[in-house]
């Protein structure tokens, strides 16, 4: 084939009076790897979509050119398109465990596309699934054709995913967020699975919220915002010199080691931004005071140890950083430390007094000093009751007022009467954190509090957390799978695994120096931004 | 670790039906005007040696708990007791008109079952009109009482066209008894291809190149029927009493008369043994059900996943 | 992210909705003042005007007895409604009792709950009406705690799994985290966001009580004529299919509209609640 594989021009989609696309053009050449990275909305998933004609149930694809491997796609009956569909480009979504059809085997949902697209011999078609699932390095492949995406790990099934969707040897494969589901072991993992792909001669668009992700692998990058490219290029061009204003907001917003101690979001402020960041003060949680002291800390679910002997303190003022894999038990410590599951062995104290042995009703006076910011801020309120009402619940004689928490935490007073579902994603988060100070308390646990947000938003959220630590000085135990956002903000850190901390330190020596083997693999696991040009894989 | 939820599944059936016979025989015991009276009925001259006689047969001279183990007993081996007013064992009575009830019951599921699956894959995330329309149907079917159905079928099929008998055939009765179940059943059905629908895999599988009707009855379907399948219990209970009411309607003979003979009566070990023979056909059909359920999902079948 | 944006929404059918509304304030309006519609006594029989079909005098036809249809059915409307609010609400009553016991009454008391709603369950609820039928007699009040008995298993098991599942939600747990009492958290949280499912579904429940108790009335189990009574006047009908139709259809034409009105509004209820919940 010669030309472009895909060439759009002009293309533009509605959802009735909505306007998801507006103009954008873009062309795929055959073998190269294109990313479309934005924030949720911005129209990426849709754009990538628009190309198999899966755009979404009353979309108006308009396009003043649009060629998808030698067709014109514009107005293509249902028919045509299914013989594009897995022959031409082939789809990966992000979360194999609801993208592969969970009632049948994974090996039948392969099979799917070589019987369709006859991309295999009619007696054949078993074996090529095998060798398939074995390409895509799927140990013991002909026992897993016959498993069903729950019996697989995250890993295995998205590679299956991968499988069924390259079946039929497409000319271009889309990504749509292959990794986001997965954890960062895993997530490496699955990059060097596609980059071999590439390697082999199929074309990638790969969409990404996630600007590492995009470095690790793509040759040319759109920038994405409100349904339009703000900045396009090569990936090493735009991510070293962003021309666009939001490119720049979007690579400040990322937390990692670089940006500790500095605001991720662009204020209007002039001079250094830093200089309102708390900044951590080497040395100084020596003088502080143990707030919360976990003592071998032991919690069984059935036969598993979800924790296994965990330990620890944390300092007032301080914040300790958990990280964790998913099954780690990072949440379950959480959970103990809230004295919302009883330990099965050790203990937790508070403040020196026992906590974790206290009845409920014994706990109940001192409840207020340990507070709770969940990854889910939506499921964590009471969908009948409006901001001011959730506010009044937690409010203290002595605490702060109603209007000095919406302050704090940059909330408008206009919003008291909304309900919780009324609210962005990040105003949610925003009444959680606020809530959860209300009754002044020294402790934050902090689950996972900023995995559901936007990079933007995640951005001022943690930047919000930094400035309320250093104005209130509450210590927060901070849980998070992100190594970056842990880096950016805690002061001491426990990386954990299987129920067991495996290394606990510093943040600065753990996660730049790792002493033992599982937090070099994490820390090799990361996509970095400056890793455009290390396409090796990790080992 | 499979033997023993099946164990437990059998457990539960087995504790079910204890208490359907106990809620039977604490009806009885609630019975005003006592057995003796039901038994004798209007013949109140009886002489004291009848009385005697009855209160030996019956058992009621002795004390309460001793009547509920006799009971339980009699039970457990297949003895229902006698009619008071047919003087028949209760077995008999019920055995002579439960094959015609389970005939019309049958029909009417199967007739329901095909309908409700047909109209779901055909109307699920169609056009507005089709799929509206469909589901209003839906209401007023779930909203018209089967005997009143049955009535406008009799009155516009046999006696107006008069294309069926007015007695004797078994269409006109399995369609007004369709009614309830296909409605509920094609709601259900169509929510969960909806939902089904609208899942991710469903994307994945129309990125291969799957036409709408391949994901329909491939993928989506499977999906929709495991809430389908959970409802079976209730159907075939509503399809039992609906039963009752619809060979009224059409002076069919079957369960439906002999239990409203006896409820007007209180012919009480009848209507005891109904609801027995009732509550056991619902266990046995919730014991099937869970094996299909697991048949239908695997995910049941393989807790202990990797 | 991935997500794609919804499918655009259905345009709602708001005509059913306006209409399902209207005929529930008739049906309420004639329950209350049945002389404002009906033009005749509804038990005054006139020998000589039996089986009459529609016309100026009589608009929906006479009876076998010569009652007017049409004022029977007005008159019927009363009892029927009255019927099925109360068979709804004794079996709303009944079953939160029994479903608030076994969520928070300890594992015994949950044990011998739900064993003992399996066993309701597993007797189809129109042979569990009879069976209270067949105890207490025939008549108006005993076919209104017949119907209750027949549906509050699902009002029990329905507060039981609300009050489960709210008990579990990440906002009890944030309440418990404030620090704030059970009583307080059972008073403010959970109890008014499980009730609101539960009183949306009795309102349904409304709806299939009238037709329940018309059923058990058809059977000749419900009031005693020649008291007006919509699945007693079809009951009456028997007999006359194939010369006096109207006498079989217009009774049941008010049974179905009043359970379809009452349907049609009580799901609007639901989706609203329903709506207003966490996804």
């Amino acid at each position: 084939m010669t030309g472009p594989l895909v060439e759009a021009r002009g293309l533009r989609i509605g959802f009735g009076a909505e306007r998801a696309v507006r103009e954008v053009s873009f062309r795929i050449e055959p073998g190269e790897c294109v990313a479309f990275v934005g924030e949720s909305g911005s129209g990426k998933s849709v754009t990538a979509r628009s190309l198999v004609g899966l755009a979404g149930p009353g979309a108006d694809v308009r396009a003043e050119r649009l060629v998808v491997g030698g067709t014109d796609v514009r107005r293509l009956p249902e028919r045509r398109w299914r013989s594009i569909r897995g022959g031409v480009v082939g789809l990966v979504l992000q979360d194999a465990l609801v993208s592969l059809d969970p009632l049948r085997p994974v090996g039948a949902e392969i099979a799917e596309t070589l019987r369709r697209h006859r991309a295999a011999p009619r007696g054949r078609v078993r074996e090529r699934t095998i060798e398939l699932l074995a390409t895509v390095g799927v140990p013991e492949p002909g026992l897993r054709a016959r498993q069903r995406p729950h019996q697989l790990s995250g890993g295995l099934r998205q590679r299956a995913l991968i499988a069924s969707a390259i079946a039929a040897d497409p000319a271009l494969l889309i990504a749509d967020e292959p990794t986001t589901a997965l954890d960062v072991t895993v997530q490496a993992q699955i990059l060097d699975l596609l980059a071999e792909r590439k390697r082999a001669g199929t074309a990638l668009l790969l969409i990404s919220h996630d600007l590492a992700v995009v470095a690790r692998l793509a040759d040319r990058v759109h920038v994405m915002k409100d349904g339009a490219f703000v900045e396009e290029g090569p990936v090493r061009e735009v991510l070293r010199a962003p021309r666009h204003p939001y490119t720049r907001t979007l690579l400040a917003a990322i937390p990692s080691e670089r940006t500790r101690g500095s605001r991720l979001t662009v204020t209007a402020e002039p001079g250094p931004a830093a200089a309102s960041a708390p900044g951590p003060a080497p040395g100084r949680e020596a003088a502080r005071k143990v707030v919360v002291e976990a003592d071998g800390l032991v919690k069984a679910f059935g036969d598993r140890r979800a924790v296994d002997e965990v330990s620890f303190r944390l300092h007032a003022g301080e914040t300790l950083g958990i990280v964790g894999e998913s099954g780690s038990g990072k949440t379950t410590v959480a959970r103990l430390v809230l004295g919302l599951v009883p330990p099965d062995g050790g203990e937790v104290r508070l403040d020196g007094a026992p906590w974790s042995a206290l009845s409920e009703s014994g706990r109940r006076p001192r409840r207020r000093e340990i507070q709770l910011v969940h990854q889910d801020p939506l499921s964590s309120f009471d969908p009948r009751l409006t901001v001011r009402r959730l506010l009044n619940e937690a409010l203290r004689d002595g605490g702060p007022s109603r209007a000095t928490l919406l302050d704090q935490v940059r909330l408008s007073p206009a919003l008291l009467d909304r309900r919780p579902r009324e609210l962005s994603g990040g105003q949610r988060q925003r009444l959680a954190i606020a809530r959860a100070l209300a009754p002044s308390p020294r402790v934050l646990v902090c689950d996972e509090p900023v995995s559901a947000l936007d990079v933007s938003v995640q951005a001022q959220v943690l930047d919000l957390l930094a400035d309320l630590q250093a104005r209130l000085g509450v210590a927060y135990l901070f849980v998070s799978h992100h190594l970056g956002v842990v880096h950016h903000l805690s002061d001491r850190v426990l990386v954990m695994r299987g129920g067991r901390v495996v290394e606990a330190g510093p943040v600065g020596r753990v996660l730049t120096r790792p002493a033992t083997a599982y937090t070099r693999e994490l820390v090799a696991a990361i996509p970095r931004l400056d890793g455009a040009d290390a396409g090796e894989p990790v080992a | 670790m499979r033997a023993r939820a099946a164990g437990a599944r059998l457990g539960l059936a087995v504790v079910v039906l204890w208490g359907a016979v106990t809620v039977g025989f604490a009806a009885l015991q609630l019975m005003d005007g006592g057995t003796l009276d039901l038994i004798l009925g209007t013949s109140s001259q009886a002489t004291p040696e009848v009385r005697r006689q009855i209160i030996a047969d019956y058992g009621l001279d002795r004390s309460v708990p001793e009547q509920y183990a006799t009971y339980l007993w009699h039970v457990l081996h297949g003895d229902l007791g006698r009619s008071y007013q047919l003087r028949v064992p209760v077995s008999e009575a019920i055995g002579d008109q439960l094959p015609a009830t389970l005939a019309l019951t049958s029909c009417a599921l199967a007739l329901a079952v095909v309908v409700a699956v047909v109209v779901a894959l055909l109307t699920a995330h169609r056009a507005p009109w089709l799929r509206g329309g469909f589901a209003a149907t839906e209401t007023v079917a779930l909203s018209v009482p089967q005997f009143w159905f049955g009535t406008l079928l009799l009155i516009v099929f046999s006696f107006t066209l008069r294309l069926f008998p007015a007695a004797g055939g078994l269409a006109l009765p399995a369609v007004a008894l369709a009614v309830t179940p296909a409605g509920m059943l094609a709601q259900v059905l169509r929510k969960g291809l909806e939902d089904a629908l609208d899942e991710p895999f469903v994307v994945t599988a129309r990125a291969r190149g799957l036409g709408d009707g391949a994901v329909r009855l491939r993928h989506a379907l499977r999906h929709a029927l495991l809430p389908a399948v959970t409802l079976t219990g209730w159907l075939i209970g509503t399809t039992l009493g609906g039963a009752v009411v619809v060979e009224q309607v059409f002076s069919r003979p079957g369960i439906g008369r002999l239990t409203l003979t006896a409820v007007t009566n209180k012919d009480m070990p009848v209507v005891m043994g109904v609801v027995l023979v009732a509550a056991l056909v619902y266990v046995t059909c919730s014991l099937a059900v869970d094996v299909l359920y697991r048949l239908i999902d695997p995910r049941l079948r393989t807790e202990a996943a990797a | 992210m991935t997500a794609l944006p919804p499918p655009s929404r259905r345009p709602r059918v708001r005509a059913g909705l306006w209409l399902g509304a209207a005929v529930l304030a008739a049906l309420v309006l004639v329950a209350l003042v049945p002389s404002l519609l009906a033009p005749h006594s509804p038990t005054e029989a006139d020998p000589l005007r039996t089986l009459l079909p529609p016309g100026a005098h009589h608009p929906l036809g006479t009876d076998q007895n010569g009652r007017d249809v049409l004022s029977r059915m007005v008159h019927g409307a009363r009892p029927s409604l009255l019927s099925g609010l109360g068979a709804s609400g004794l079996a709303l009553l009944g079953g939160t009792a029994l479903g608030l016991l076994a969520a928070r009454g300890g594992r015994v008391a949950d044990q011998v709950v739900t064993r003992g709603l399996d066993v309701f369950m597993a007797i189809p609820g129109l042979l569990l009406a009879l069976l209270v039928i067949a105890v207490a007699g025939p008549g108006t009040l005993n076919v209104v705690l017949a119907v209750a008995v027949l549906t509050m298993p699902v009002y029990a098991r329905i507060v039981r799994a609300q009050i489960l599942q709210i008990s579990r939600s990440g906002y009890v747990e944030g309440a418990v985290t404030l620090g704030v009492r059970p009583a307080a958290i059972v008073w403010r949280h959970v109890l008014p966001n499980a009730l609101g499912p539960v009183l949306v579904l009795a309102t349904l429940g409304v709806g299939s009580a009238i037709g329940a108790g018309s059923t058990l009335s058809f059977l000749g189990l419900g009031p005693r004529p020649p008291a007006p009574e919509w699945g007693a006047m079809l009951a009456d009908s028997r007999g006359y299919y194939a010369v006096a139709w109207w006498t079989a259809v217009f009774p049941g034409v008010a049974i179905t509209g009043s359970v379809l009105a009452i349907t049609v509004v009580g799901r609007h209820l639901q989706r609203r609640v329903e709506g207003r919940r966490v996804p």
